[in-house]
């Protein structure tokens, strides 16, 4: 594979940063592991402390790799050492003020809340219009939406938007009739399409936010480096307000920065590309990061899910740098409200970076972006490995307790196998691992209180404190539920079961207890059955196993009470886990709560405002108008043409609530079919028929 | 893409008992109900309500010239309503979206799948050793492969040979 930029500035310096890594893992690994060994009874000469203590090895590298990278980040953070560092804070000359290149800003949507999405959109646009730039950025909005009703609300809610922001030629919306390869298909076909009008396109979420300042800084920055084919923010998570949100935002907020510059500091141009908030070459992605379908049948075959990682490793491989950009601001995401979301989207993550395991020995790609495939896959395994080595030391702690020591065993021995246990080592291993595990929070709010003028954006020192050990005591608590879920999920992946793609829940609804009991009553029953047993066989043990058993029993009331958004606003009016967006909410986010209020205050056009989706395409004249007007009319078979006819008898006689969701989106498609229905609906005289679609 | 030629109130009636009339009423109480329909819709396209009723009395008065006993009215009224638009705006129901654009005009590439030439790990490990020898001898690391090299040999020679 011929590579494009051959000579790098930087790759020496890559090779010693990683080989340091590698040392500062691997030494305090391997002593760790032999520590482990003489903790344990046999001393790991039997086979399963053998396999515990591998397992254990295993985890430790694990997690001191995070370790080492906040370590880090803290010292590069302090020291202002960012040798190499592309994004930088480089001077801007009048020259490289002007933007020459267009940009494309992409917004794929998959079933999403239309009215936040678009105020996320008009929130840019203001931003950008600011920046006096707009005139080299348009907007593109993705649809693959499958739902008819929020098909409709979504061309409705693009029109509001346009004429709110007087962008009709500026924001472009485009619905996919097939979802092929989902989002990055939907990319693609963006490329496929329009890619060659654009010199580069920024990708978003349907719930990311980015300054406009941000963006044109970014442009310049593609402008000044040419080599450089993907630029990453690192999105700061805000705007949820249930109690897991906000813990989740507050560890973002406060943890996340010395993570981001450590994992630039190793990475430097290898780094990551999340899928979002970053910029992209489009030449060379058009080129080098078309995705082809793996072999075999999903999950781990078919579709690559986590297509981001694979092509920011593909445009490496083509020989173009990817760059996290840890101090570029104005970069916003929004976390899953509840657990359950959180979960869900986790399902998804797994079977996708469990597919990268099949990518791992591609020819050409750069060994980090290898070793970026094992870690995502290993985010997941990790989970199944801590589930095994819990298991292994309980039929240990089972065996060691139920099991006479066999003192003199019929080999020939000068001495007696005397089995030690040493309970005062372990507490010192756990006092190690503990360390490892919470020092990178300690720097964290050092950093933190490093900063002149920044505590006071946490609420201040004491509410900061109080927040972390409240964000601590909470992460714990949940480590294990999350860890039988991805347990789970690992499984259930390598047994072959797929996962759906949907969209995401977005706003802060709560879990009902119903919900809570259905997903995490087998946890809760394990808990209290291991419990039990060990606290029968063995209660040394069972203090030790308490913490991760105490998670599991409380799951079902910690997933409800943590979805609560009244709890988690009542901690902020209370000052904690408080971040400075929301202490001093930056502009775009105060347009984007402003825009999404316009846009969810609806007109009533009817008698019936609260008709949904389909049937406003059909009763509404002018939502129905617009639909004719962006759906293109296509020849069908007379089978189909005579399918479609009845359906549309069946929705007059009937209403919309009749119709199935594919009938309803079969309907759709066909704009003669919606204009006859518009017009015989409002033909209907018999007041409770017109009633159904909300005329009377 | 469709205009507003698709919005036209169709003369087609579907079949079956979708369309349901109530010929037992009386047409006063069908052109009231007639004239309920037709304001409606001429509010929900937000025209001016002067107008508003202007257009309603006009197409009330055309359908009441074409409904017998036993027609439906609402329906006439809404047929006559659809001409009467029209003529007032052809494009009334899109004139106060402004004139949207959903996408800029084409512009095609092409993005061909790239090959994923998933090798076998052991070619893998073999590939990558051939890699790392070649690295390893080229100047100016060969000289310090060397040196190491020679004081492990160095090394050996002591611990089994001198140390004993």
């Amino acid at each position: 594979m011929p590579r494009e930029h051959l000579h790098e500035i930087w790759g020496r310096s890559a090779i010693w940063r990683r080989a340091v890594l590698l040392v500062l893992l691997l030494t305090p690994t391997f002593f760790a592991g032999g520590y482990m060994a003489s903790v344990l009874p046999y001393k790991g000469a039997v086979w399963h402390e053998t396999i515990l203590v591998i397992v254990f090895t295993l985890l430790f590298a694990w997690i001191s790799m995070g370790f080492w990278t906040a370590l880090v980040g803290f010292i590069t953070l302090r020291s202002k050492f960012n040798h190499f560092f592309i994004p930088g804070s480089e001077p801007e000359t009048a020259d490289r003020d002007k933007i020459l290149s267009r940009t494309a800003i992409l917004v794929p949507v998959c079933n999403e809340y239309p009215a936040r999405v678009f105020a996320g959109i008009a929130a840019i646009y203001k931003s950008l219009a600011q920046t006096g730039k707009l005139d080299r950025f348009e907007f593109f909005v993705l649809s693959d939406t499958s739902d008819p009703d929020v098909m409709v609300e979504e061309e409705f809610a693009w029109a509001r938007t346009c004429r709110m922001l007087g962008a009709t030629d500026r924001i472009f919306y485009r619905r996919r009739k097939l979802n092929i390869k989902r989002k990055s298909g939907n990319v693609a076909d963006f490329c496929k399409r329009w890619g060659k009008s654009y010199t580069y396109m920024i990708v978003l979420d349907a719930d990311s936010i980015m300054s406009g300042a941000t963006i044109v800084r970014m442009v310049k920055i593609m402008e000044q480096h040419p080599e450089v084919g993907i630029l990453q923010t690192a999105p700061k998570a805000i705007g949820r307000e249930t109690l897991i949100a906000r813990m989740q935002q507050f560890a973002n907020n406060v943890y996340g920065p010395i993570f981001t510059v450590g994992l630039s500091f190793w990475q430097l141009g290898d780094a990551h590309f999340w899928g979002h908030n970053a910029i992209l070459r489009v030449e060379p992605f058009m080129k080098y990061c078309a995705l082809p379908s793996l072999p075999g049948k999903p999950p781990l075959g078919g579709d690559i899910m986590s297509h981001d990682f694979v092509e920011a490793a593909l445009m490496r491989r083509g020989g173009w740098a990817v760059w996290l950009a840890f101090d570029l601001e104005g970069s916003y995401e929004e976390m899953p409200p509840t657990l359950l979301d959180e979960l869900k989207r986790d399902r998804r993550w797994c079977q996708g970076n469990m597919q990268h395991l099949r990518l791992l020995f591609t020819k050409g790609l750069c060994p980090v972006h290898r070793a970026l495939f094992l870690n995502g896959a290993f985010s997941y395994i990790s989970a199944l490995l801590w589930f095994f080595f819990l298991t292994l030391c309980t039929a240990s702690a089972i065996y060691q307790a139920l099991h006479k020591p066999d003192y003199f065993p019929p080999e020939r021995s000068l001495f007696p196998n005397w089995p030690v246990w040493h309970p005062e080592w372990s507490i010192g291993l756990l006092a190690f691992t503990a360390v490892i595990l919470f020092l990178p929070k300690g720097l964290a709010i050092v950093n933190i209180l490093l900063q002149k003028g920044r505590l006071r954006l946490y609420g201040g020192g004491f509410k900061l404190i109080v927040s972390v050990i409240m964000e601590v005591l909470f992460s714990t608590l949940l480590a294990p539920v999350r860890m039988l879920f991805h347990s789970k999920f690992v499984f259930i992946t390598m047994l072959g079961q797929q996962v759906g793609w949907g969209g995401q829940q977005r706003d802060d609804r709560e879990t009902a207890w119903s919900d809570a009991l259905r997903f995490h009553l087998t946890g809760t029953l394990l808990a209290c059955i291991w419990g039990a047993v060990i606290f029968v066989i063995n209660r040394t043990f069972f203090c030790w196993l308490t913490p991760i058993l105490t998670g599991l029993a409380l799951s079902i009331p910690m997933c409800v009470i943590s979805s609560k958004a009244s709890w988690g606003r009542a901690l902020r009016k209370k000052g904690f886990l408080l971040i400075p967006e929301e202490l001093e909410p930056p502009q775009e986010l105060q347009w984007l709560e402003a825009c999404l209020a316009e846009l969810e205050k609806q007109p009533p056009a009817l008698a019936a405002p609260l008709t949904r989706g389909f049937a406003r395409a059909v009763s509404e004249p002018i939502v129905n108008a617009l639909h004719l007007k962006i759906t293109r009319s296509r020849k069908v078979a007379s089978v189909i043409a005579q399918r479609r006819q009845e359906l549309t008898n069946k929705a007059l006689e009937l209403g919309p609530g009749s119709l199935s969701r594919n009938e309803k989106r079969e309907l759709l498609a066909d704009p003669a079919c919606i204009a006859r229905l518009h017009s015989m609906v409002w033909q209907l005289s018999d007041a409770n028929r017109a009633r159904t679609w909300g005329i009377e | 893409m469709h205009g507003f030629n698709y919005i036209i109130m169709s003369r087609n009636k579907p079949s079956g008992a979708s369309l349901r009339t109530t010929p037992a009423q009386p047409i006063s109480d069908q052109l009231e109900a007639a004239h309920r329909r037709v304001l409606t819709y001429l509010k929900a396209l937000h025209i001016p309500v002067q107008k508003r009723y202007e257009l309603a009395a006009q197409s009330l008065a055309e359908a009441e010239k074409t409904c017998a006993p036993g027609c439906d009215c609402v329906a006439a009224a809404m047929r006559s309503l659809e001409a009467l638009l029209k003529a007032y705006s052809p494009n009334i129901c899109l004139t106060e979206l402004g004139d949207l654009q959903a996408m800029p005009p084409l512009n095609r590439g092409s993005m061909i799948p790239v090959v994923i030439d998933r090798s076998g790990p052991f070619s893998f490990f073999f590939l990558v050793f051939l890699n790392t020898a070649g690295w390893l001898l080229k100047p100016p690391i060969r000289l310090y492969v060397l040196l190491l090299l020679l004081a492990a040999a160095a090394g050996l020679y002591w611990r089994y040979c001198i140390g004993q």
